[in-house]
């Protein structure tokens, strides 16, 4: 066991005690900084607060009555704190403090931070420049107004002057469409940290933005926080909650960390994934607790517009110690994937009560350039995942999604619009209590999954099994108990894999080349 | 002369017992009625419409346009009144050579209720037309502007797809304005749809926004004259006022 150091900033370090669990450690822990007791915890990832700059700190922990060996850190120097109260914030919960904010944001010099004191500040939209740290202090919440009129509006493109090329703001499902400005938004900036034990909070319910959530009225729905071709962007221990619609939003960004946050939205509500980088490098989600409406993280990079105008793929991301819970997919890939994913590890996590572990929705028409490949899911937990791995190649929710082109399953020649699946891999996974089934793959006929790799794989059903549909897609009937079900790969490679107590076969492969075992 | 002062005496020059007379210029007329009806409280105008559709059958191809226009806020009437138009419009996509107002009706058609299956031939038969000889351009521009308004934005590609034909048939369109090859009807046509182009941010308002009224003010001088696309007329004077 060993205490590593994760994040750091002027006001707070980010410590993870190594080898004590996967999101949750076994035992609760004493941590301390100088001799001070900070929390007891029972969290791998652990962030202290309320420390002061450029000092510093010996990080302690008692673990089982045993110490860990310390941390030193020497904090970040910091120039000024403007608070926003000083800029004319009242927090009152009614007032409407977006220009205060946004004041003490473009008021701000470098190595400074605005500090948002404990209350509930009332705001439509701020936007967010380079070379900030805007921190939610303990109590702090920014409570967003939910009258649409009030929000300024993204189109999705402007033509430049000389009509050779568009400027792309607004986007919604993989497309440039007018879209709402998000409730915290950023546009071209660099150097930016969200920071504390604050709250975001969209306000978002079913008689304002969940509201016949699929007609667009005025604008599509606003994201919660909405990053564009930002870099070098850390959010941190805040808490997000009732998002409008998808909550965290990176979009064409990089070098983004995602450090022990909670995303929070209600079960039902409509579209709210967690958080969806889409055509995004370099991002990393360290001891997230995620609990959404729809899928709490979704990796993206646009549809055939998107992919043939600019081809930026989502790739290079690590997902770690986390916890998810409540959402129709843990870690989604989809659907709006046509400049393709790879390079994707999830690992050390764990996956509660969600509809599906992996899921992956792709369709014919993402075109040529949606590749999938180097996805690695290892070392998960999952307890009532209804199905643990889904990958559903004809998924049918677009607006065109219910058309016989993507729904046959009959082969269709090989074209500029086709999909592919290459390599995925399921390692060291402990799924119990499923549901519906342990495993539902479809690949295209024709252009099948490369290879999908199941290594030490070990599923149980729930006594209390309920039966539901695997994946959203029409030949996909009803199912409870069912085992794992592979149509239309290249490889399967099948090492240690046991599934106990599901209801007829456990494996059932069709037009699968090879299998491994 | 008012609007829909123009738009009345015009449809009343209709003859609904002549089947021959159902041409393009009827359907833009017909679709000028139905975006009039819908934009204002003109009890007249949906008066004049309504009893016109009812006396023509909807595989009539192009008053069906104007029905869309017409029934847009009421999609259980719509439905009721299209229905068994599907095959009719299969049979004619595969057929090719389709006028182009016709392929805006069914785009409009697709979008709201084939289920958006058909857009990929839809686009195909759009840039079928493209270059084709004997293409009536101004028309052609009105039928594309026609198609991006109808089809969903969210199957982007189609859209992106459209406006790029827009965009091409636009130049050559001002290109014969510039020589002066444009005749009144033409122009009401290509006014028509720069401007609805302009106000759906197709194209940039500041370049062409004062070259679509130019030809507007030009038309209105010339609205007496014989000969006239009344239904072109109509079109461009309803987007005026919206």
């Amino acid at each position: 066991m060993e205490l590593k150091l994760v994040f750091q900033n002027a006001r707070c370090v980010v410590v993870e005690l190594t080898e004590a669990g996967k999101y949750y450690t076994e035992k609760e822990y004493k941590i301390y900084a100088n001799g001070e007791l900070k929390a007891n915890h029972n969290h791998v990832i652990s962030s202290l607060y309320d420390l002061k700059p450029d000092t510093d700190y010996e990080i302690t922990v008692e673990y089982e009555g045993e110490d860990v060996a310390p941390l030193k850190v020497h904090t970040d120097s910091q120039y000024v704190t403007l608070n926003v109260r000083d800029f004319g914030a009242q927090g009152d919960g009614e007032h409407d403090d977006t220009n205060a904010i946004q004041a003490a944001i473009m008021a701000c010099p470098k190595n400074s931070r605005i500090l948002v004191p404990a209350g509930t500040y009332k705001i439509v939209s701020v936007f967010l420049k380079s070379d900030i740290t805007l921190e939610l202090a303990k109590g702090a919440t920014l409570s967003a107004f939910t009258d649409r009129t009030k929000f300024p509006i993204f189109p999705g493109t402007i033509d430049t002057y000389d009509e050779t090329d568009e400027y792309n703001l607004g986007t919604w499902e993989g497309n440039p469409l007018d879209t709402f400005s998000g409730i915290i938004t950023a546009i071209n900036a660099e150097n930016i940290t969200i920071t504390g034990e604050g709250v975001i909070d969209g306000c978002a319910d079913f008689d304002n933005w969940w509201f016949e959530p699929k007609i667009r009225k005025i604008a599509w729905r606003p994201r919660l926080v909405f990053i564009s071709h930002c870099k070098n962007v850390v959010l941190q221990g805040i808490t997000v909650k009732n998002s409008p619609s998808w909550t965290l939003h990176p979009y064409f960004s990089e070098n983004l960390r995602f450090i022990d946050i909670k995303i929070q939205n209600p079960f039902n509500s409509h579209n709210t994934d967690g958080l969806d980088p889409e055509s995004c490098n370099h991002v990393e989600v360290i001891g997230a607790y995620i609990s959404v409406g729809d899928d709490c993280i979704a990796l993206k990079s646009g549809k055939i517009y998107m992919a043939k105008k600019l081809g930026i793929p989502m790739q290079n991301m690590l997902i770690r110690n986390c916890c998810m819970r409540d959402g129709h997919g843990s870690v989604t890939v989809g659907s709006e994937i046509a400049a393709g994913v790879k390079n994707i590890t999830i690992k050390d996590c764990q996956f509660i009560h969600t509809d599906r572990g992996l899921r992956v929705k792709t369709r014919r028409g993402r075109g040529e350039r949606s590749i999938l490949d180097q996805i690695t899911f290892e070392n998960i937990d999952m307890d009532q995942v209804m199905t643990p791995f889904v990958v559903n190649s004809f998924y049918f929710c677009d607006p065109d999604g219910r058309t016989d082109y993507v729904g046959s399953m009959e082969p269709y020649p090989v074209d500029d619009r086709t999909p592919s699946i290459k390599r995925l891999t399921f390692k060291n996974i402990e799924a119990k209590n499923c549901h519906v089934a342990a495993a539902y793959i479809t690949g295209l006929p024709e252009n099948k999954i490369e290879c999908l790799t199941f290594e030490n794989i070990h599923v149980t059903y729930a006594e209390d099994a309920k039966s539901g549909v695997a994946a959203m897609m029409t030949e996909c009937k009803e199912s409870c108990k069912a085992g794992i079900f592979a149509l239309n790969a290249k490889k399967l490679v099948l090492k240690n894999v046991k599934v106990e107590g599901c209801e007829g076969e456990d494996i059932i492969a069709k037009n699968v080349d090879f299998i491994e075992k | 002369m008012k609007t829909e002062n123009f738009i009345r005496d015009a449809i009343e020059s209709i003859n609904i017992e002549e089947q021959d007379s159902w041409s393009s210029s009827n359907a833009l007329l017909l679709m000028a009625m139905g975006i009039a009806s819908n934009h204002h409280d003109r009890e007249n105008s949906v008066r004049v419409l309504d009893n016109l559709l009812r006396q023509i059958p909807v595989t009539c191809r192009f008053p069906a346009v104007a029905c869309f226009y017409r029934l847009d806020n009421d999609e259980a009437e719509m439905k009721e009144r299209l229905k068994g138009l599907k095959e009719i419009m299969d049979a004619d996509l595969a057929g090719g050579s389709l006028d182009p107002m016709l392929l805006t009706f069914y785009t409009k058609y697709d979008t709201v209720i084939g289920g958006k299956g058909h857009y990929k031939q839809m686009l195909e038969a759009y840039e079928s037309m493209d270059g084709k000889e004997g293409l009536y351009l101004p028309l052609y521009g009105v039928a594309l502007i026609e198609g991006i308004a109808s089809v969903d934005q969210a199957v982007y590609e189609y859209y992106d797809a459209l406006k790029v034909l827009f965009k091409k048939t636009l130049k050559t369109n001002l290109e014969a304005y510039e020589k002066n090859e444009l005749d009144t009807s033409s122009k009401a046509l290509v006014a028509y749809a720069i401007l609805k182009a302009c106000r759906m941010k197709v194209i940039l308002s500041e370049k062409y926004e004062a070259i679509g009224n130019a030809m507007h003010q030009s038309v209105c001088e010339s609205l007496e004259e014989k000969g006239l696309n009344k239904g072109a007329v109509s079109l461009l004077l309803t987007e005026k006022e919206r």
